[in-house]
């Protein structure tokens, strides 16, 4: 376990040194970008806007008290969202869509000597192959978030406003009553960490892969689950650092 | 000219490699043979840099290697040619980007200059017709002859080829061969071949080298190779009935 936690550790150091030009990484950063973030729009846009729906409609189904105005319903839709759902839930399907893509890639590339290739060849295949992903997850990943934040949102409109749980006017005045500014940042925080996690464990896992296509299998599935159990381990971490 | 100098290397306590020194000639192509779990590739690997020995000495043309800084490294590597036994093709680009690649990444050239180079190296081993393929468009003997041509086209000083005819015909294995032994002897390269072929070790081993449980017990050329009289080497080479009855008939 410890000699893992090291390697992972020199692995990511190994990124910074031997670099190739910045051209190079730019042109590979901006393929990952679209492997990464354009490629996971249409998944993101599906779960946010059914998370939102459904969180919407729960707390509706929860909040019968006449006491409290419908508009609470919103509030507490938006601070669910911004605190939690988009960020680390959004994550949580990426871990699995993207995480499982680059471990496999990188193990598939480790058995067919691909990576072997570019070490011989004198390039440093660390930094060649694993930079550009995390680049491209942390610079996609959070935009991932704010997109899903929105449409999560925006689902919580349409389903409160569809069942009758309270009127557009309402859902409006919920999601900007005593709004905390910080909880976006927060959000993007959060994003930034969790982009970095996934695709550096992920990238660790396919990177050091052995043996043939079950292995491959294997890392892929170690890389989703390692990136998942980091994830909400960093969850807890930052919300007791910076709430 | 390449040497290696006393190299040990374990795995796990299991030792692999047991003192083996040799010295791979300029403008020769030099093999390295034995049956399966032998070492050879393991030798290989620390002769290119990809596994590190645990004691002993490689030097290019008197350069240390394995001792040297990582830009030392570097340097070498980049005089270093490889032909891996599965071709390694990078899947996701075309017959003539993969040979291109080393050129977009280690030169200086222009686009024409580096284009030029690319078909150059296509024409020789033959698979101009192919650039625009992928890896998965094409045979096992076509990846095996695109790994060549990637290999050649920073004009090496060193090329390695990792069991060059595994899964091929034996007439695309001659070819192969044939190839390797012309490069070698066109550009003046130090060529070292990792293989169990037959055919290849009578074609063209210039200089050989035997390996057995991870020591080497024989070292010689093609003409007396099969005079020798170290018996794990006579049941390796006479373990195939055509060699055994060639050797009869001689």
């Amino acid at each position: 376990m410890i000699e893992k936690f090291g390697q992972y550790f020199i692995l990511m150091g190994n990124l910074f040194v031997r670099r190739e030009r910045f051209k190079v990484y730019f042109r590979l950063t901006v393929d990952e970008c679209i492997h990464i973030g354009v490629d996971s729009l249409l998944i993101v846009a599906i779960v946010s806007s059914f998370i939102g729906a459904v969180t919407c409609i729960q707390t509706a189904a929860n909040l019968v008290s006449p006491l409290i105005p419908s508009y609470i319903i919103a509030s507490v839709t938006r601070e669910m969202t911004l605190l939690e759902l988009a960020p680390t839930f959004t994550c949580v399907v990426l871990a699995g869509k993207v995480g499982s893509n680059i471990a496999s890639q990188l193990g598939t590339m480790r058995i067919s000597e691909q990576i072997d290739a570019l070490e011989v060849m004198g390039i440093n295949s660390a930094s060649y192959l694993i930079l550009p992903k995390i680049l491209g997850s942390i610079i996609t990943i959070p935009m991932l978030v704010t997109i899903s934040a929105f449409l999560s949102l925006l689902g919580g409109f349409v389903a409160g406003i569809a069942t009758g749980a309270l009127t557009a006017k309402e859902y409006i005045q919920g999601i900007q009553s005593d709004f905390i500014a910080f909880n976006v940042p927060f959000a993007l925080i959060k994003a930034f960490v969790f982009a970095f996690l996934i695709s550096s464990i992920s990238a660790y896992q396919g990177y050091y892969t052995k043996g043939g296509a079950f292995q491959v299998g294997q890392s892929s599935t170690t890389a989703v689950v390692n990136s998942c159990i980091a994830l909400l381990v960093f969850d807890y971490l930052l919300a007791q650092l910076l709430l | 000219m390449i040497e290696c100098k006393n190299i040990h290397k374990s795995f796990n306590g299991k030792q692999i490699l047991k003192n083996v020194s040799g010295v791979f000639d300029q403008g020769k192509t030099n093999l390295i043979i034995g049956a399966s779990g032998t070492g050879k590739s393991v030798l290989l690997k620390c002769l290119v840099g990809l596994v590190q020995p645990d004691e002993g000495e490689i030097l290019y043309d008197g350069r240390p290697f394995n001792h040297a800084t990582n830009q030392e490294k570097q340097s070498i590597r980049r005089e270093i040619g490889m032909l891996f036994q599965g071709g390694a093709l990078f899947d996701s680009k075309t017959v003539e980007e993969n040979v291109m690649f080393p050129l977009e990444m280690l030169s200086t050239m222009s686009k024409s200059e580096k284009s030029d180079r690319v078909h150059f190296c296509l024409q020789r081993v033959g698979l101009d017709h192919a650039a625009k393929r992928l890896p998965s468009e094409i045979s096992g003997g076509m990846a095996k002859r695109v790994g060549i041509a990637r290999a050649i086209v920073m004009n090496p000083k060193y090329l390695y080829c990792d069991e060059p005819n595994s899964g091929l015909d034996p007439q695309t294995s001659i070819r192969i061969d044939n190839l390797i032994q012309e490069i070698t002897h066109e550009y003046e390269m130090t060529t070292v071949v990792v293989t169990h072929d037959m055919n290849s070790m009578l074609e063209i081993g210039e200089h050989i080298i035997f390996m057995f449980q991870g020591e080497k017990i024989w070292e010689g050329t093609k003409e007396v190779i099969l005079d020798n009289k170290v018996s794990a080497l006579q049941d390796f080479i006479f373990a195939n009935k055509l060699i055994r009855d060639m050797k009869e008939h001689s």
